[in-house]
């Protein structure tokens, strides 16, 4: 009865999930989604830090991804998903002239649109290494076990956590970036090793009653 | 005896704890006024370290043909838009579409053109309405050579040298291979592009036509001894009635040009976007399906390198279409890490974490015997750092989550023996039987995870590859990890 309980539950979060995901979509870290970029050199040693600090104070906090550019640490690229107008790339050309005492111009800034990374691109590695491992691990499970019982068990788990982890990024407006595959990767091993686990610890015990 | 036992236990706990600290801390040393670690450093994957992003965009000569193409539109619209508006606004529509049908197209033949050239770790990100393209690939030594010819539209065609009619075309082709053949120390680069049926047949009959045999013969207007000369050259191959036939094929077709080329040598070209990679006549029918070109031959490693990874690229667009619209590369820059450093340390607090808790449960569940357990798997989570570094495995952040997955595997087999040894009277062949058994059902545990592993090592992706090779190394020294060093602690007991 309690197990009956779980999957309602887990079937509900689930709809929801997809719901949200259908209306809203998944909420993608800014490395993956949309915006204009600002690429510049300052000829002096910066860090990503400090240049992050001025991009917020013009575009706002939590809004902007900085990274280095090349590797004599004096060029940067700020990411963002607001609009850059003449007057925050002047805005920020003079806090940029202010704190490193040099003197650029608004021409010295190159400002890019960048299009947004699909999902998709993301996800399609993994599938054949994940669904050619779950082809080669369910038949393991088919002669270790005998039968089709534990099988479709572990399919079931999987269904279950992967589907868990989506909804926690749907329902949770997690932002997906770069880490997310791995975690989905990592959670997949996980439940397969766990499962497989309390499948041995369980056949023991059997093996203990039956002697 | 019992002393002595107890003085083995301290003395694999102290060198637990010193490899710990090798692995953790490190071990330095002083050269050239600099602290220098022994230990090589961490392969780091491209999103963690950093990677190339450049920027395409459709060249300015291609965007004045399709504003040209637009404003004849627009010429002809306006005055159609006399008669209906509605007509301008579908043609209008139907030519965006058709717009971003082409940009599609490009970042998908760019897509499969870095699959061919075998580039790990890539992404592709394109704007549809204005046709411009992202793309992210890793940085190593092929980076360059990779992107000098990525926008090359990529028409391929065999042409002939005197006419200029297009023989063969991209559609033609199977595939291509580039391979390095040793030839006495001297090392030749050839490429061998594979053509579908249609291509193959018409490679043989242009192996016949441009035959440089056959021009000689035709010189010599002996035109009986070409045929026997090529069926002869068919009889390896093919069985006799097929070489009569060709050599019929041939006879007559000599025979029709002959007055046209009496004194035309008889050659075609090999072209990329009307450039000549090559001009050559034939020797010999090719009626395998299979042109094999030497594209570079030296007894230099690196000039070798240089016509590889060159092959590689001419390999990549003669094997995919052409890009139906012209591209330049307008932003080539290198960008450290994508994922702020900060956030690789949150990652790693969090696996510490779940390393404690783990820990904690282990000691609160088989009190001392727990921590000594927690002590184990510090030190064979040292081990596999220390392997990691010696075997160059490439860190990505896959990787680093499966540092923390090795650690729990680790803790699978740790509360396997001590689920077994909890009786505390048992005697020491009970307690080394329990301990092959829980090894014994330990390694049953692992197949499961042995096939991910090697599933995912043999994935050109540096992130899949990652996860697995660190997967697959946290097995390995697990097993051996237990074998050795539990098993001592085991006996010692």
């Amino acid at each position: 009865m309690k197990e009956k309980i779980l999957y309602i539950v887990v079937i509900i979060v689930f709809i929801i999930a997809l719901v949200i995901t259908a209306i809203f979509g998944l909420d993608v870290d800014l490395n993956y989604a949309e915006g204009n970029t600002i690429t510049f050199t300052v000829g002096k040693s910066i860090t990503t830090e400090e240049i992050k600090d001025i991009a917020q104070e013009v575009f706002g906090k939590n809004k902007v991804l900085v990274q280095e550019v090349e590797l004599f640490g004096d060029s940067a690229l700020i990411k963002t998903r607001e609009d850059v107008t003449d007057e925050k790339l002047g805005l920020i050309c003079s806090k940029i002239n202010e704190k490193y005492s040099v003197e650029l111009e608004i021409g010295d800034f190159a400002v890019d649109h960048i299009p947004n990374t699909k999902l998709r691109n993301v996800i399609e590695p993994y599938i054949i290494p994940i669904g050619l491992s779950t082809l080669l691990i369910l038949g393991f499970y088919a002669i270790r076990y005998k039968g089709a019982k534990k099988m479709f068990d572990i399919i079931k788990f999987l269904i279950i956590a992967e589907g868990l982890l989506y909804s926690l990024y749907a329902i949770g407006r997690i932002k997906v970036n770069e880490i997310t595959m791995p975690i989905a990767l990592t959670v997949y091993a996980l439940v397969i090793l766990i499962y497989t686990t309390i499948c041995e610890l369980k056949n023991d015990n059997i093996e203990k009653k039956g002697k | 005896m019992k002393a002595q036992k107890k003085l083995n236990v301290v003395l694999i706990v102290l060198i637990i704890i010193l490899i710990s600290i090798v692995s953790f801390v490190g071990v330095y040393h002083l050269e050239k006024n600099q602290m220098v670690s022994i230990l090589p450093d961490y392969v780091l994957g491209t999103n963690i370290s950093g990677y190339r992003k450049v920027t395409l965009e459709i060249s300015e000569e291609s965007d004045e043909s399709n504003s040209e193409t637009v404003t004849t539109n627009e010429e002809s619209t306006n005055d159609i838009s006399e008669n209906s508006i509605e007509e301008n606004v579908v043609e209008e529509t139907n030519l965006k579409e058709e717009n971003s049908k082409k940009y599609r197209d490009s970042a998908k033949i760019l897509k499969n053109r870095l699959k061919s050239l075998k580039v790990d770790d890539f992404n592709i990100s394109c704007d549809e309405s204005t046709g411009k393209i992202e793309i992210t690939l890793p940085e190593n030594d092929q980076t360059d050579t990779i992107l000098s010819d990525i926008v090359q539209k990529g028409n391929f065609e065999i042409t002939d040298t005197n006419t200029g009619n297009v023989l063969i075309t991209n559609d033609d082709v199977k595939s291509v291979d580039v391979s390095v053949v040793d030839n006495y120390g001297y090392q030749i680069v050839l490429m061998s592009i594979n053509f579908k049926l249609s291509g193959a047949n018409k490679l043989k009959n242009i192996s016949l036509d441009y035959n440089e045999n056959a021009v000689i013969e035709t010189e010599n207007n002996t035109t009986d001894e070409i045929s026997n000369e090529i069926s002869n050259d068919v009889l390896n191959d093919e069985s006799n009635e097929t070489s009569n036939e060709t050599s019929n094929e041939i006879s007559d077709e000599t025979s029709s040009e002959e007055n046209e080329s009496e004194e035309v040598s008889k050659t075609v070209d090999l072209k990329i976007d009307d450039s000549t990679l090559l001009t050559t006549g034939f020797s010999k029918i090719i009626d395998n399906g299979v042109l094999q070109l030497t594209i570079g031959s030296s007894t230099d490693e690196e000039e070798i390198k240089e016509s590889l990874y060159g092959g590689y690229n001419v390999a990549s667009i003669i094997e995919n279409d052409p890009l139906p619209v012209d591209y330049e590369v307008t932003e080539n820059i290198y960008l450290q890490g994508s994922f702020e450093l900060v956030n690789i340390n949150i990652i790693v607090v969090v696996l510490i974490i779940i390393a404690l808790i783990i820990s904690i449960f282990m000691i609160i569940k088989f009190k001392m015997k727990g921590f000594l357990s927690t002590i184990l798997s510090i030190g064979y989570l040292a081990i596999l750092l220390i392997i990691i570094r010696f075997a160059n495995v490439t860190l990505s952040l896959d990787g680093v989550l499966a540092i923390g997955l090795a650690f729990i595997i680790n803790s699978v087999f740790n509360y396997i023996l001590l689920n077994n040894l909890k009786n505390k009277n048992l005697s020491k062949e009970e307690r080394i039987k329990k301990y092959y058994d829980a090894v014994k059902k330990y390694s049953i545990i692992l197949i499961p995870l042995v096939i991910l592993s090697i599933i995912c090592c043999f994935i050109n992706w540096d992130k899949i590859y990652s996860f697995g090779m660190i997967v697959f190394w946290a097995i390995i020294i697990s097993v051996l990890y237990n074998l050795s060093v539990t098993n001592l602690l085991v006996r010692n007991k």
